[in-house]
């Protein structure tokens, strides 16, 4: 009786084995073998002109595949870079412009005043800039801060969105009623973070930052109010004042209010004329 | 010594020209030279083993090449292109790793 050969314990890996074992073309081993069949010496020539232009042809497509198909490594670095530089260029146009526009506004009011002398118009047209925000005001006043509950707070990278709380954080709605309120008892003007806010500002969100004049703000939120000395009071018993202490009881939100005896508020960064009538004194 | 040669020479053709590759070739590039790659160290082997053939080695070589093509091309056809690509890219490294094995045993016997 005989004995079958014992069955390869491995057989299932037979593919990856013969690949591992015998990696060389076997038809090398075949045209050896008939080579030594036949009485002549194995080992072909190294010098034929078909292994020549073959091996040309694997050098040059190597190169040509290495240089065509290679993505250059800080390809995107450089990208960045030049794109960061053309943002820093364009902000560094809009300060020099935002300068000049300054100056030239300024211009036009010491005209207007000097053309204007001996009648009450100038008076009126502070008074009207003062209200729309179209002019820096100064004045007495205070200073609300509101900031998100410590238990909003963004985890150890920094990263808002894997924050599991957000029920402590401030967004532009809350932001909206506490201005309403305060418009409501008397402000006169009133700007957050130094954005100042006109007749036509909106506070809105993008993402999970404020916007206010179209810049993200980032907490704590300042709000500075000039207005007269019974605004505290009469905000904090408005509408207003009780969102603002409904915040801060139920989710934690975190405020303050400093009294200041001359706060600056700055000018909107743009007015645009959308609608103008001659008066009946014009000529 | 020639062959090495035609290599270099070769690639420094390839280099110097630098010529662009038609986007329907960009897919079955990379995978004809690691072919191709696996039939030089295959001849390389071949040649210290004593039984180099240039014929064995030129069919070998266009064969390596024009099979891996049709597996990608069939693969991009079905739509496991990346996946086929992938498979041949294994088993062309399997054999180009023990076949650069075989070749360090032939050179340092070690």
């Amino acid at each position: 009786m005989t004995t079958r050969p014992a069955r390869d314990p491995a057989a299932s890996m037979s593919l990856i084995t013969e690949l591992m074992r015998n990696p060389l073309d076997p038809s090398y081993e075949d045209v050896a073998r008939r080579k030594r069949a036949q009485g002549k010496a194995t080992g072909g020539s190294l010098h034929s002109p078909l292994l020549v232009v073959t091996t040309l042809l694997i050098g040059f497509a190597l190169a040509v595949a290495a240089t065509a198909l290679r993505v250059p490594k800080n390809q995107a670095q450089k990208d960045h870079d030049a794109i960061i530089s053309r943002v820093e260029a364009g902000q560094a146009t809009i300060d020099k412009n935002t300068r000049t526009i300054t100056g030239l506004r300024k211009e036009i009011d010491a005209r207007q005043n000097a053309a204007l002398t001996g009648s009450d118009l100038p008076q009126r047209i502070t008074t009207l800039e003062t209200e729309t925000g179209a002019g820096a005001v100064t004045g007495p006043g205070w200073q609300l801060t509101i900031d998100d509950a410590p238990s909003s707070s963004t985890d150890g990278q920094g990263d808002p969105r894997t924050s599991t709380s957000s029920q402590g954080r401030v967004t532009s709605s809350d932001l909206q009623v506490v201005v309403n309120g305060l418009w409501h008892s008397g402000a006169e003007a009133i700007a957050i973070n130094g954005q100042r806010l006109g007749a036509t500002t909106a506070i809105r969100f993008a993402g999970e930052a404020i916007l206010v004049n179209f810049r993200p703000l980032v907490p704590p939120y300042v709000i500075s109010v000039v207005g007269p000395s019974t605004l505290q009071s009469s905000f904090s018993s408005g509408t207003g004042g009780i969102y603002l202490d409904g915040l801060v009881q139920g989710f934690g939100v975190r405020r303050s209010m400093t009294a200041a005896p001359s706060l600056r508020l700055p000018a909107l960064p743009s007015i645009e004329l959308n609608y103008a009538k001659p008066t009946k004194e014009a000529p | 010594m020639i062959p090495a040669l035609g290599l270099i020479i070769g690639v420094v053709v390839g280099v110097l020209l630098h010529p662009d590759v038609p986007t329907w070739l960009q897919a079955y590039l990379p995978i004809a030279i690691i072919a191709a790659l696996d039939a030089v160290f295959g001849a390389v082997r071949a040649v210290l083993d004593g039984i180099f053939d240039d014929k064995v080695f030129v069919v070998s070589f266009l064969s390596n090449v024009v099979v891996a093509s049709l597996i990608v091309f069939l693969g991009d056809q079905l739509g496991v292109g990346t996946q086929l690509s992938t498979g041949v890219v294994v088993v062309l490294g399997l054999r180009i790793f023990s076949n650069v094995a075989a070749i360090r045993r032939h050179l340092f016997h070690a």
